[in-house]
């Protein structure tokens, strides 16, 4: 278990229609000691995000009523969400989407289908600085 | 990369002597390595292959002069400077010392500053001679790639040119058809390299723009998309707003990078797999950094990466990281890396931002 999350836990924001996909991402996480917020889709997840203010968060790029590109581009063009990190979720066929993802002002990707096995340790290194950092405290 | 500590061995029988000259040499950030006769001096120069040898003339068992003498006429260690102590201050002992080699010389009871300053100049001279040695190497390595990469070219062509004549003249379920395959897929393989070669050499930098290196890295990504995304690896970017430009050819630039990023996506087996790219500002110069939470490259390898042919892959002429080091190069950049095994690896590559 995450030492850090245990004592201090970060919020982390999932945006999804799939209802299935979102409950998988939720539990690994919270599973690793995180608090999960959760949207459904573009608006609500613009909502949350500045409401709750998470620390991360994971936004699929098909998505009602706002596309993941044009929440990342109305979050990220606020002050405030410079500093957090958004990772698109994107289907492994679409091509071209973690492009622009990328240059809608998202921090990174992670494929789908997601791996339950490496997401904790991917996840911890978008919450933090440094490369180094994702092996710290992974080793069980 | 910490500077490496310079190595010397002290050789004299007195006890004191060595003390002193150990306690001395430490204080001034040397390793030493010390031995108190000849025949051990001769041993410890195998196992601790000093940068320097301070040597005592008057020695038990074996004395100075032929432990001289003996790493002198041994092509491996000739090369090793080598600084005689005696008492003896007499000009034919100088004399004797130097003919058979020894690099300088000492009278005891001798000024610690004086030693200290010879040290210092043999090690200089050492260090010179080693860069001279390594630049030849590359030079004289370089023109035989050259050569061979063009009398390869020809024959390569025959043999691929003809496999695919008979490829075409053979029925269609011929046995033999998956053999000419496999020998137009090999030519076609070494085709490249020597491709690469040639465009090793030859290249340089004749198209110069304003790059923005924020396009170079998406464009980058979206070459390696689709092999990123099967093997599960996230991307991870931290690019800073709107960059300076640097001056450069892009397309080369871009392939650069995109060796780099090669080389991370084959070291990542296992999880867990991220690979991370950022970019920023300072110094007069952009920095981009490549990381990858793959296998790591072992502190003795690390420095062999960029030599041509240098490879941990069981396929792939290992030229890979050559070019991108050669084109950061001719950009006026410089490319560095740290790597520890089992976590990854992060290659830095710096690149002068152009002047308005």
């Amino acid at each position: 278990m995450e030492e850090v999350a245990k004592s201090f836990p970060k919020k982390i924001l999932v945006v999804d229609d799939n209802q299935d996909s979102r409950e998988l991402v939720v539990k690994v996480l919270k599973n690793k000691g995180y608090e999960m917020i959760e949207a459904v889709d573009g608006e609500e997840a613009v909502e949350k995000a500045v409401a709750e203010m998470p620390d991360l968060i994971l936004l699929d790029i098909s998505i009602p009523k706002l596309n993941g590109y044009e929440v990342a581009r109305i979050l990220k063009g606020k002050e405030e969400f410079k500093g957090i990190p958004i990772v698109a979720l994107t289907a492994h066929a679409m091509k071209g989407d973690r492009m622009k993802a990328l240059e809608a002002g998202c921090e990174g990707y992670i494929s789908k289908p997601i791996n339950v096995r490496e997401l904790p340790a991917q996840v911890k290194s978008f919450l933090k600085g440094r490369w180094e950092s994702i092996h710290d405290g992974e080793k069980e | 990369m910490t500077e490496k500590k310079s190595k010397i061995l002290i050789v004299d029988d007195a006890i004191d002597t060595v003390e002193l000259l150990r306690k001395r040499f430490h204080s001034e950030g040397y390793d030493t390595a010390e031995a108190y006769d000849g025949e051990e001096a001769l041993k410890r120069v195998d196992e601790y292959s000093p940068d320097l040898i301070v040597l005592d003339v008057m020695m038990p068992k074996i004395d100075g002069y032929e432990v001289c003498r003996r790493l002198k006429t041994d092509e491996n260690k000739k090369y090793v400077p080598i600084l005689m102590l005696t008492a003896k201050g007499g000009i034919e002992s100088k004399v004797k010392g130097l003919e058979i080699g020894a690099d300088d010389y000492l009278a005891k009871p001798f000024d610690y500053k004086e030693l200290s300053a010879r040290v210092k100049s043999l090690l200089t001279i050492k260090a010179s001679r080693e860069k001279l040695v390594e630049e030849e190497k590359s030079v004289a390595m370089e023109k035989m790639m050259d050569e061979v990469a063009h009398e390869v070219r020809n024959p390569l062509v025959s043999i691929g040119g003809f496999a695919k004549r008979v490829y075409d003249r053979l029925p269609e379920n011929d046995p033999n058809k998956k053999y000419l395959e496999m020998i137009m897929d090999e030519v076609s393989k070494l085709e490249n390299m020597v491709k690469l070669l040639i465009e090793l050499k030859t290249m340089a930098v004749c198209y110069s723009e304003c790059a923005d290196v924020n396009d170079i890295i998406i464009e980058v990504l979206s070459i390696h998309e689709e092999e990123l995304a099967d093997k599960g690896i996230a991307v991870k970017t931290e690019l800073m707003d709107s960059p300076p430009c640097i001056s450069g050819d892009k397309e080369q630039l871009k392939a650069a990078i995109s060796n780099l990023v090669k080389n991370s996506i084959e070291a990542m087996l296992q999880s867990p797999k991220m690979l991370r790219i950022t970019t920023s500002a300072g110094d007069g110069r952009m920095v981009i950094e490549v990381s990858d939470t793959g296998k790591g490259i072992p502190k003795d390898k690390l420095k062999n990466i960029f030599h041509p042919f240098y490879t941990s892959k069981i396929y792939g002429p290992g030229l890979g990281l050559t070019f991108t080091l050669k084109i950061i190069q001719q950009h006026g950049g410089s490319i560095s890396v740290e790597s520890e095994p089992g976590k990854g690896t992060m290659f830095t590559i710096r690149l002068p931002i152009r002047k308005t």
